[in-house]
């Protein structure tokens, strides 16, 4: 008993000790928590990494954010080599939160960087965010950073809170789109974002509390103030590697909602004669898929919708209508044309190739090819079931 | 110090069982399950329990000719040379089952852990508590595996948990279409897997009778984790991705979704899944030093020790040597269970004879 407890203890304190190995201090090295991939003027792509900038104390009164470096090559590695000679640190990647991709780039395969990138070797988390920006990288990573505030650590938490409590925002990572590549069980969408220069925040300009400009000031009149100057604007459609389309933030919605991504969002709804406007909240929303006997599919949404707003004139029952009757088939035209624009674009986006998979059996997997045509080939129909949260049968 | 007849007997269902399980989830051969859609969640639990068959001819047999473990059961059963021989197949054996969760883990620590650190290091870390295990005995590696199976079956159940959010059930489609005798073969294959840990475990000394018992509740403790984690892994990845990546039980947590304390939860996981896989080793390889030293005369420390020795300098080896060692792998995947299987299948058999004819 007490050689065991002697090895147990020893095999305890192997856990510290392993960090003798191969030790590098702190200092040695700078986090990346961001990599964005443009295109390059002179060179193939143009790199930018957003470093964690940690915050001593003599620097207590300097901006925070992140460090931005960036370099124009051929290749990931010559970037980073490139880029390590002038700072004295390396670059380590175990922090990484998310790609950046412009949009330009987007639309000429840069994607495929990802695929030539050993994970392993740099330490990237497959589950780094993919994203998209419609204008420069530079110009998104540093619409991040504002308010003397790290905000692009925080990035992959407000994504996600975005989608969750909002549904206009779709989230995939890297292992997703490896997954999407090598399985071909769906197509690859990515969030797009915008960086919007006008957009106004207050310590931007500042480079100490002491001294420079405030911008607030001079800011004119109904000017967007506040928040960061970069925000998710909708959903990259992709075929293959290639951006080929974009859905806006309400579309993504109607996106989320067919491909089962869905939690919780709003939607407005004008009457048919125009004269009033609902806001309805969608409470939750449950998905069942039908293969039926041509081989059609059929997408099947159980919605539980609560008013948000309406016209104080209006009556409970007229409510009741509204939602269970007209909402049902407004969503359905809503969601029938966003499938149209990702068929269009080539992009499996409702993820049919996952219906398709499960009425399959095989001494081997399905190669991606063919079950990628299969899927495109298919064209989803929407039933929609509305069922209002504040009436005696909804509760 | 004398122990009781059936003192330890917890202790070495612990190991065993946590020997099974890091053999069985850690030593799967992806390109050929995953090429030919084979349900390894249901193949890998139907081969061990396929693997019991030999064990429990071997228990029966040690049973008839009162012996006490397989070393007993081999003298009993074979001359001094057929005993060497059979004492060197199983200790072959017993070094292919140490060395495949070993390799597996020294490689994630290299690749995916630790910066800059040479492979020889990590392996020169590993050896130590292997070294000391497999030298101080029986008795001191059961026991301490009884204190951590609990650890480590808490250990996979977190990697289990966390992952639910990445799951999906339409990665296990399409479902199995494989031709019987594929499945089969496959199943038989893998009890290779399973085979040396069951087997050695007899070395432990029992009382006559007990031997069945112990193995088939250590095979019933090790069962279903060895079944949800393979479910795991599948709901996790898709066949098609899954026969290109080493350890996906570790990776799936690299995979999911959504930042949180919980994405460091990794590298504390691949630390104790470490300590088990050389738990597992040092269980193995002390058995078979047991048997072997019973053969040669030699003591069991020192056999043991050299047995460690020559395990992970082969899992240096094979990572210098990675094609070549590939290809000895595969091979030994689909013979290796004779290495273990012959000597024990005609030990038991000589002893049933013998004890009718007698």
């Amino acid at each position: 008993m007490k050689s065991a407890v002697i090895f147990i203890l020893i095999l305890t304190f192997i856990l510290p000790l392993a960090a003798c190995l191969g030790p590098v201090s702190i200092d040695e090295y700078g986090y990346v928590i961001s990599i964005g991939i443009d295109e390059g003027k002179t060179k193939k792509h143009y790199f930018v990494f957003a470093l964690q900038r940690e915050l001593t104390e003599a620097d207590a009164q300097n901006e925070g954010g992140a460090v931005i470096l960036a370099e124009e090559a051929d290749g990931f590695d010559e970037a980073v080599a490139a880029i390590e000679a002038r700072v004295p640190y390396a670059l380590s990647f175990s922090r990484v939160g998310f790609f950046v991709f412009s949009g330009k780039a987007a639309q000429n395969g840069a994607l495929s960087l990802l695929r030539e990138l050993s994970f392993d070797s740099l330490k990237v988390r497959a589950s780094a965010a993919v994203m998209i920006s419609e204008g420069t990288v530079v110009d998104f990573l540093g619409g991040l950073s504002a308010n003397n505030d790290a905000n692009v650590s925080k990035i992959q938490t407000a994504v996600m809170l975005d989608s969750r409590m909002t549904g206009r925002v779709t989230v995939m990572s890297a292992a997703r789109l490896f997954e999407s590549m090598d399985a071909g069980s769906y197509g690859f969408c990515a969030p797009i974002g915008t960086t919007d220069p006008d957009i106004v925040t207050s310590m931007s300009e500042k480079k100490t509390e002491a001294e420079g400009e405030d911008p607030l000031e001079q800011a004119e009149p109904n000017a967007r103030i506040g928040g960061l100057k970069t925000y998710l604007s909708g959903t990259a459609l992709f075929s293959g590697l290639v951006m080929t389309g974009v859905l806006d933030r309400e579309q993504t919605m109607y996106l989320n909602l067919a491909n089962g991504e869905f939690k919780t969002g709003t939607v407005s709804l004008d009457t048919p004669d125009g004269e009033y406007t609902f806001v309805i909240t969608l409470l939750s929303a449950k998905r069942r898929v039908k293969r039926e006997e041509d081989s059609a599919v059929r997408i099947e949404l159980r919605l539980s919708a609560a008013v948000h707003s309406a016209p104080g004139q209006v009556t409970p029952d007229t409510l009741d209508k509204v939602m269970t009757e007209q909402l049902p088939s407004e969503l359905e035209k809503r969601l029938s044309e966003v499938a149209s624009l990702a068929h269009e674009a080539g992009c499996d986006a409702m993820r049919m190739g996952l219906t398709l998979l499960r009425g399959m059996r095989g001494t081997a997997p399905v190669p991606p090819n063919e079950l990628r045509a299969l899927a495109l080939s298919v064209t989803p129909e929407f039933r929609l079931t509305v069922v209002n949260a504040e009436s005696a049968d909804g509760l | 110090m004398k122990y009781p007849p059936n003192s330890g007997r917890a202790g070495l269902i612990a190991s065993v069982g946590t020997a099974l399980f890091f053999c069985g989830v850690f030593s799967i051969e992806g390109t050929r399950a995953y090429a030919q859609n084979v349900p390894t969640y249901i193949a890998i639990p139907l081969a061990l329990l396929l693997s019991l068959a030999p064990v429990l001819l071997a228990a029966r047999a040690m049973k008839r000719a009162g012996a006490r473990n397989l070393g007993q059961l081999m003298r009993f059963s074979f001359s001094r040379v057929f005993c060497f021989a059979a004492s060197l197949s199983l200790a072959a054996g017993a070094l292919f089952a140490a060395a495949n969760p070993l390799a597996d883990c020294a490689r994630v620590l290299h690749k995916l852990v630790y910066d800059g650190a040479a492979y020889r290091s990590i392996l020169a870390f590993v050896f130590v508590p292997l070294a000391v295990l497999c030298v101080k005995g029986l008795a001191c590696i059961t026991r301490t595996g009884l204190i951590m199976a609990a650890p480590l079956a808490a250990s996979v159940a977190a990697a289990l948990l966390t992952a639910v959010p990445g799951y999906d059930t339409a990665r296990l489609f399409p479902l199995p279409g494989c031709e019987i005798i594929d499945a089969a073969s496959f199943t038989a294959s893998y009890s290779f897997a399973f085979l040396p840990v069951l087997i050695l475990s007899l070395v432990f000394p029992q009382n006559p009778g007990t031997h069945s018992k112990t193995a088939v509740k250590a095979a019933l403790f090790a069962l279903p984790f060895i079944t949800l984690s393979l479910l795991a892994v599948r709901l996790s990845y898709p066949a098609a991705m899954l026969g290109g990546i080493s350890m996906p039980l570790y990776r799936m947590g690299l995979v999911r979704p959504g930042p949180g304390f919980l994405l460091r939860l990794d590298k504390l996981l691949i630390m104790l899944w470490l300590a088990g896989s050389i738990i597992s080793a040092a269980l193995l390889l002390r058995c078979a030093g047991e048997l072997l030293s019973d053969a040669l005369g030699v003591r069991k420390g020192l056999t043991a020790f050299m047995l460690a020795l020559i395990c992970i300098m082969s899992v240096l080896a094979e990572a210098h040597g990675a094609e070549r060692t590939a290809v000895i792998r595969s091979y030994l995947f689909i013979y290796g269970a004779l290495l273990t299987l012959v000597p024990t299948a005609a030990a038991s058999l000589a002893a049933l004879f013998k004890r009718r004819m007698a």
